[in-house]
């Protein structure tokens, strides 16, 4: 087992677990995502959606939480021991600071990190623990959780509807350079691929990111209500 | 022209340092880089004053001696060249020009613009070369290449140890370094007996040196006077997780 404390200490094991954890996070925000944007086909099909989602079999909701914490842990666990490592090995900085071509996004990454865990905070504590911006408890017609209400009614007040849209902006530039960097770590760059790897994975991470801004957004302009 | 130049002065390791403002005057735009400090050092020397140290050698832009941070950019940013292969003509007269060393925790400054990068030959002996047996010459051409390796090899193999990817790398990391190293033998068959293990060394060898790692935004490829490319570090990454995945010790006996 020594080698896999040694593995994961170094600075290529860092980086291989933070691709892996990253991908993981990657898919289950496709799912998270996509599962959300039926509130564009109103409340019986969000409600329905989320109450089966609940009675998931074999305890599957609990396997898929579970694993989600445990990825959500050691990413951001690594990105700050990695970034730690970093300020280390360069104790005094250039007093003129420029660069070549590296982007903004892949610059900012431990800035944009921070950011999204902290709106990862406020989002399981606004709709999953229910313990701040909530004005529940909602329940619909049919006795089921109102989660189309609930959203709704949270992303009508324009201060979480813009704090939301922000936030995916944010998660955006983290995933542009996120998701073009995870291929590179795990040792994945050929001139067949580059295409994939360089340009499509980010522009995934844009589509999916602008998607579910759409949604505080069509909930402020009254497409949703 | 007539430049003012912002230089980083510092004594030995211990002192602080601090940037200094000269004036480089009569500079002619044909002459390079390090011809126009030793013209001010020349002018600091009549003065009385200690010249800039800096480190040079063949001033062809092969050796990987000259190294300095200018304006930000490792040997000054122009595509594919070192300092000593910088010219005046790339400034404009009048122009602000800062001058600082590579900075590293791993390269430590010893005096102004000159730092010690023994680390990068602590890495190179770690792994960074081929074991051969003495004996007979072998026939040229007894080990086949195909000419697609051998390039790739050579372009690996161009790598000066100048160290600008660790001066461009904002977290002051090796590893354009390191894979070019680790690469200009994994292309080869020669080098193919001690691949998993040189990998295994080298990295283990870099991350004790107190380099950063890499967060693949690839400053380094292009502060690089040598071009390597960053597709090298993916080369690196995919051998250094299969040695650490799947490489083992000899069997023995049971």
């Amino acid at each position: 087992m020594s080698w896999i404390v040694r593995l994961q200490k170094s600075s290529l094991g860092s980086k291989y677990i933070m691709a892996i954890t990253g991908a993981g996070l990657f898919v289950f925000l496709i799912g998270h995502i996509a599962g959300n944007l039926l509130l564009y086909f109103g409340q019986e099909a969000m409600n329905a959606y989320a109450l089966s989602l609940h009675h998931l079999p074999y305890g599957l909701l609990w396997v898929a939480r579970g694993g989600l914490l445990v990825f959500a842990l050691a990413h951001v666990f690594i990105a700050y021991r990695l970034s730690f490592h970093n300020r280390a090995a360069r104790p005094q900085r250039y007093q003129y600071e420029a660069t070549l071509q590296a982007s903004f996004a892949s610059r900012t990454m431990p800035y944009t990190g921070t950011l999204v865990l902290l709106f990862i905070l406020f989002h399981l504590a606004q709709f999953t623990f229910h313990l701040v911006a909530y004005n529940g408890p909602y329940t619909d017609s049919l006795g089921r959780d109102d989660v189309y209400t609930m959203v709704v009614n949270a992303f009508q007040n324009p201060v979480y509807s813009v704090l939301y849209i922000i936030s995916m902006l944010v998660i955006g530039f983290h995933l542009s350079h996120g998701l073009s960097s995870m291929w590179q770590s795990l040792g994945l760059n050929h001139q067949k691929y580059n295409l994939l790897f360089r340009k499509l994975s980010p522009l995934a991470g844009w589509v999916l990111c602008l998607a579910a801004a759409s949604i505080p957004l069509a909930v402020l302009v009254g497409v949703i209500k | 022209m007539e430049l003012t130049l912002h230089v980083w002065r510092q004594k030995n390791g211990q002192d602080s340092g601090k940037m200094v403002t000269y004036k480089a005057r009569d500079v002619a735009p044909e002459s390079s880089f390090l011809e126009m400090l030793d013209q001010v050092n020349e002018d600091l020397i009549k003065q009385n004053d200690e010249p800039i140290a800096f480190d040079h050698d063949c001033r062809e832009g092969i050796c990987g001696s000259c190294s300095m941070m200018i304006n930000g950019k490792a040997h000054g940013g122009r595509k594919g060249t070192t300092t000593c292969q910088l010219h005046m003509r790339s400034f404009k007269d009048g122009e602000q020009i800062y001058i600082e060393p590579w900075r590293a925790k791993a390269f430590p400054v010893v005096k102004d613009l000159v730092v010690d990068r023994g680390a990068f030959d602590r890495i190179i002996s770690s792994g960074g070369f081929v074991s051969v047996n003495t004996g007979g010459v072998p026939d040229a051409n007894a080990i086949l290449i195909s000419k697609q390796s051998a390039d790739t090899a050579m372009d690996a193999a161009e790598c000066i140890g100048c160290g600008a990817c660790v001066a461009a790398c904002k977290n002051a990391s090796s590893m354009l370094f390191v894979a070019a190293k680790v690469s200009q033998f994994a292309n080869l068959p020669q080098g193919q007996p001690e691949r998993m293990q040189r990998v295994s060394n080298m990295v283990e060898q870099m991350d004790k040196e107190g380099f950063g790692n890499c967060t693949n935004y690839f400053e380094c490829e292009a502060a690089c006077p040598k071009q390597i490319s960053v597709g090298f570090i993916a080369n690196m990454n995919r051998d250094y997780l299969k040695a650490s995945l799947l490489h083992q010790e000899p069997v023995g006996k049971a």
